[in-house]
């Protein structure tokens, strides 16, 4: 082994190395900045797991998160690390810096140290915004339209930083081809250079000693330093790893979707600006460029204000009380923010809303995947979720009865589970006015004053037998494409000729007093029915009061609904609710 | 109090006991994360046969039909397409009964290149490395260990032929499904 070492270091042609000397012995206080060191290696190892994996398209991003979140296995564990790391990040580098300060580490010569360091928080902070895009989920999303709608106030250069930023004039392909360089290429790179600048210097000038006048003998870093620090780093990371595991990980919200509302919130180290920028209300532009203006142009300037030799805290209470006094205001924003959306009963609403709304994404994502047009059209993969979204959107106003708003509300006939099944069928025979049929619609309320009828009278006023009415109803089945007794509808057609009076089943007949039937409550019967009621074919003109939804919904669209029908005519409400909520 | 060599050497090794500790703690997840792939189909393959149509539209003596293989579903990682591109097959009618058919892979069984059909010479040939294919399938020349493997097909009650979608292993001699 030692020959190896001594032929490596012959042929690398390494001087001998002199130990490094710790002055005033190893402590504790010193272990910060390798903690530093360690989490951002931490950040480079689970980044490199999730580029494994990470797709930067806005097509891909959010299902390639979600395959990381709930597929991968140990996925979670690495997100949750990569995600919360930074937030110790930020809470060691804290400690670092009022460390310095207390110590009055910054002061000449050690100024170039303390500008380092304080650049490489601000770009820490700035690759925490870079990543927190790349999900491209709802709180990503949002968030970075925040940022760099902040970015984009900028007076004179607002228009090519916006531009440059997203990768053009909106959200798409090249933000997250933009934010990913950045995240993975550019950042690392910019802090790895100014963290071995940093880091350097530090050393060349050696640490400013606790107690200056203490007797005790400079002892080499290595052990004698090297295992505090290592021992931190532990503390560090037990502590890291417990929280990830407690909180699972962390979360992933709903697909980005530009036309759904969403309480966007900065990351946690943000949330002072965000609060500040609530209370400023009009002056919000103004205050998020100038606030971290103010807190970063105190930090630069704490070395050539407090400028004189003396050391001891004694003699420099102001400087060091007006970084403290900014750093409880920064503490106070940051709990007053958390505590007002804790607070906001509509807010906490919301957000649980939210929260289910990702939930369910991410389960469709799972069992089904992402579809190829992106996350936002998630919802389309569960099964009927085009056909049952759609309908939701346009039909449930008038046909829905599904919960009392909608009862009360409803003004067509019921559509629902077992909507033209046999049993379904056999009712609407025996009572059409039926308040479930067209008891809400014109059709009976315009009956009162009118001499001939609109509606369909009960099939028991006709001449057929009540096992009449059974076959009939097969034959009506029989028009879905549905497998029927092929007997009895057969019997069926024979007693549908006392209804052709009203009816045909012909194809593309119209009858004035009553709807074509065929193909009645097939897909394709739907999909035309949906497209103009008012055909003659249909209910003809008078007859409807439905729009037509040929103008509002595509073919494709139209289709999906008429899927969903024909699936709903052969469910169970046990089956619907199966569905989950959409 | 213990001698400053021997306390020096304790703190050596505790050092490096609790750093390898943490290192490996850290390293594991995401090791873990990464071998994910080991052993999981992250593409699926349709197993349903597709339908190629009346087996009559398939006639004696013809050059060998191209069938694109079009899955109906593809879940690829996280997302699922339809109608999805995935290979390729020759069809021929070898015989004059109908079920006298014949199915190849377009895949290569050397590498897995796609293989043409060479309408000049009557036989298929890989453009990666020259692998020619007599229309039987048989191997003529070139780098192949095989030739080229048979897919399933069948002609069934309603007169229409049913092709399934199989890949197999490369490189052996022996065709293996993959």
């Amino acid at each position: 082994m030692n020959r190896l070492f001594e032929y490596l270091r012959e042929r690398g042609a390494i001087r001998e190395i002199q130990p490094e000397m710790v002055k005033g012995g190893a402590s504790v206080a010193y272990v910060f900045g390798t903690v530093l060191v360690f989490l951002l290696t931490l950040e480079a190892l689970t980044g490199l797991a999730l580029a494994a994996f990470y797709s930067p398209s806005s097509t891909d991003a959010w299902g390639s998160v979600a395959y990381i979140q709930d597929q991968a296995t140990w996925g979670w564990l690495v997100r949750g690390l990569h995600h919360h790391a930074p937030g110790a990040i930020v809470i060691v580098s804290g400690v670092h810096l009022v460390q310095t300060a207390i110590a009055g580490a910054y002061k000449k010569p050690r100024e170039l140290v303390w500008w380092l360091g304080i650049l490489l928080l601000l770009l820490l902070l700035a690759w925490a915004v870079t990543g927190y895009v790349l999900p491209w989920d709802q709180a990503g999303y949002w968030a970075n339209r925040v940022e760099v709608g902040i970015a984009a106030g900028t007076p004179g250069l607002g228009d090519p930083i916006k531009q440059l930023s997203l990768g053009g004039n909106d959200y798409g392909n090249l933000t997250l081809t933009r934010f990913y360089m950045l995240h993975v290429v550019l950042m690392p790179v910019a802090v790895t250079g100014v963290l071995i600048g940093h880091i350097v210097i530090a050393r060349r000038h050696g640490l400013t000693p606790m107690r200056p006048k203490s007797k005790t003998p400079a002892v080499p870093r290595m052990p004698n330093q090297r295992v505090l620090d290592v021992s931190a780093m532990a503390i560090v990371l037990a502590v890291l790893l417990s929280f990830v595991v407690t909180q699972g990980g962390t979360g992933l919200a709903a697909p980005a979707d530009p036309s759904m509302a969403y309480d966007a919130r900065p990351l946690w180290y943000f949330r002072w600006l965000f609060e500040l920028r609530e209370l400023a209300g009009s002056g919000e532009q103004i205050v998020a460029m100038v606030a971290p203006a103010l807190v970063g142009g105190y930090l630069v300037a704490m070395p050539l204000v407090d400028s004189r030799w003396e050391r001891t805290v004694q003699h420099r209470r102001l400087w060091l009380g007006i970084l403290a006094g900014v750093l409880a205001v920064l503490a106070a924003l940051t709990v007053k923010s958390f505590s007002r959306d804790a607070g906001d009963a509509e807010y906490v609403k919301r957000r649980a809303e939210a929260d289910r709304l990702a939930e369910r994404a991410r389960a469709i994502a799972r069992d089904y995947g992402v579809p190829v047009t992106g996350g936002a059209e998630i919802w389309s993969n569960a099964p009927q979720g085009r056909g049952r979204m759609l309908f939701a959107k346009m039909c449930a106003g008038c046909h829905d009865a599904s919960d009392e708003d909608r009862k009360k509300d409803r003004i067509g006939p019921i559509i629902g589970p077992g909507h033209g099944n046999r049993e379904w069928l056999m009712s609407f025979l025996k009572e059409p006015s039926a308040e479930r049929f067209w008891g809400r619609t014109k059709l009976v309320l315009e009956d009162d004053r009118r001499e001939t009828k609109l509606a369909m009278k009960p099939i028991t006023t006709f001449e057929i037998k009540p096992d009449q009415v059974d076959d009939l109803v097969e034959f009506l089945v029989s028009q879905s494409g549905e497998p029927v007794d092929a007997a009895r509808a057969a019997r069926g057609q024979k007693v549908f000729e006392k209804c052709t009076d009203c009816h045909s089943v012909e194809e593309g007949v119209a009858e004035p007093a009553g709807p074509n039937l065929f193909g009645l409550h097939s897909r394709e019967f739907y999909i035309s029915f949906i497209a103009n009621p008012k055909l003659p074919v249909h209910m003809g003109k008078d007859k409807s009061e439905m729009p037509r939804f040929d103008t509002d919904l595509t073919y494709a669209d139209r289709d999906a609904i008429a899927e969903y029908l024909v699936w709903l005519r052969t469910a169970t409400k046990a089956d619907l609710d199966k569905l989950g909520p959409l | 109090m213990a001698k400053e060599p021997d306390r020096r050497q304790f703190l050596t090794i505790t050092t490096c006991a609790i750093g390898g500790g943490v290192g490996l703690v850290a390293a594991v997840p995401v090791l873990r994360v990464l071998s994910d792939p080991l052993g999981k189909t992250t593409v699926t393959s349709p197993r349903e046969p597709f339908d190629l149509g009346p087996a009559d539209r398939f006639i004696e003596g013809a050059p060998p039909r191209k069938i694109e293989i079009v899955a109906p579903v593809l879940k690829d990682g996280w997302s699922a397409a339809r109608n999805v591109l995935i290979g390729a097959a020759f069809v021929r009618r070898t015989g004059p009964n109908p079920a006298d058919i014949d199915a190849r892979s377009a895949i290569c069984p050397h590498l897995g290149c796609a293989v043409g059909y060479d309408s000049a010479q009557k036989n298929y040939l890989c453009p990666c490395h020259d692998s020619r294919f007599a229309l039987t399938g048989a191997k003529l020349s070139g780098p192949s260990e095989r030739g080229l493997d048979d897919l399933p097909i069948k002609l069934g009650s309603n007169g229409r032929l049913a092709l399934t979608w199989v890949r197999y292993k490369l490189g052996n001699s022996q065709k293996e499904p993959a």
